[in-house]
């Protein structure tokens, strides 16, 4: 093994510091943009529902585009509020073509979703994209409302501060039992899953609620923005964290959260 | 009217039950399916009409799922800011489900 005794890295962090700043940062939370813009903000660190948050997936309706020469800069608006989001020229290793391919589908009026990171500047919280791209099935918003209610819901429950003071509401007739709080108060914070970890697992909570629960093909065949591969890791991960166990046969899995 | 939403960026996603709910001018989008030049079928069944009149606004073509974002003119009628196609294929109950828990126990992530 190469090393330099000559020294000159000594105020490296170590790896332990590294890998809990890698933990702490890693999992990518949905949020609404009223979410985003009314992120505690202390010291560098952005907090929504007492978490810490860091990057971020927003979907929403371009209502204008201010391009320069180093960045355009999106103004977006989900409903909930108006973000401005900054992708920089050299943001991700697209070539230049491709982005500019990209860019062309996304003028005003158009429906995106926007990977990147939250910042906040002399109070105001913004969002510098990694990446952005058109929504091209629709349901891809509704599902990331969803989600992002689902993430909220488990992260304020699973914080003991949170009074369960969410009673259970006889009118709503709503068919997303997974969604339900209160449920599974005990251990259930979802925070290191990854953004299709958590797809897949709501999609086996939600819709896998009988005996057998669901046939991995019917969860690649519903999940179609996500590579057949990928559930396949991931079902394999949440099996393996048991968030996910298998039932009649190793295609079929349950959420350990659904009754 | 509805201009503020241009500043804001801030509508109520509502399904067509809860128009009654809301006031005049309120700044509300609805989804649903194209039953007409200007009548939209929504998320929970129930027939809203759009004055299109004086809008530069056009309705995709019948059987499309759309959403329309305008004001409300009374319970039965929006005034489009922006109607965007949501395509051929759109689960709609899925949507409504959506809409019910924005605006009851999840109110507090979408709404001010």
């Amino acid at each position: 093994m190469m090393q330099d005794s000559g020294g000159g890295f000594v105020s490296q962090p170590s790896q332990e510091q590294q890998q809990q700043e890698k933990r702490r940062n890693s999992a990518l939370v949905p949020l609404t943009i009223k979410m985003a813009l009314n992120a505690q903000v202390s010291d560098d660190i952005l907090l929504v529902d007492d978490r810490e948050v860091s990057q971020v997936r927003i979907c929403g309706n371009i209502m204008r585009v201010d391009q320069t020469e180093t960045k355009y800069v999106y103004f977006i608006e989900d409903q909930t509020g108006l973000m401005e989001v900054t992708h920089w020229n050299n943001a991700g290793d697209e070539d230049l073509n491709t982005l500019r391919d990209r860019r062309e589908k996304m003028a005003q009026r158009t429906y995106v979703a926007v990977v990147g990171q939250l910042k906040s500047y002399e109070a105001r919280v913004t969002l510098s994209a990694y990446d952005i791209r058109p929504i091209e099935d629709m349901n891809e918003l509704t599902h990331h409302f969803l989600e992002t209610i689902y993430v909220s819901a488990k992260t304020t429950s699973s914080s003991p501060s949170s009074s369960s003071s969410y009673a259970p509401n006889a009118q709503t007739g709503v068919p997303m039992d997974g969604a339900r709080e209160g449920d599974n108060n005990n251990n259930n914070n979802n925070g290191s899953l990854t953004s299709i970890q958590l797809q897949v697992l709501e999609h086996y909570s939600l819709h896998g609620t009988g005996d057998e629960g669901l046939h991995i093909e019917s969860v690649i065949y519903a999940l179609n923005t996500i590579s057949p591969a990928d559930v396949k890791a991931a079902v394999d991960a949440l099996t393996n964290e048991g968030h996910l166990y298998s039932t009649v046969d190793d295609d079929h899995h349950k959420s350990t959260d659904s009754e | 009217m509805g201009s503020e939403f241009f500043e804001t960026g801030a509508a109520a996603r509502l399904n067509g039950k809860m128009l009654t709910t809301v006031d005049k001018g309120a700044t509300v989008s609805v989804v649903g399916q194209v039953a007409g030049p200007d009548l939209v079928r929504t998320s929970d069944d129930v027939e809203v009409r759009l004055a299109l009149s004086g809008s530069s606004e056009a309705m995709p073509q019948p059987g499309y799922y759309v959403e329309v974002l305008g004001t409300v003119q009374n319970s039965s009628c929006i005034k489009p800011l922006r109607v965007t196609s949501f395509g051929e294929q759109f689960d709609l109950k899925n949507y409504d489900g959506l809409v019910e828990l924005a605006n009851d126990k999840y109110r507090r992530l979408f709404m001010a």
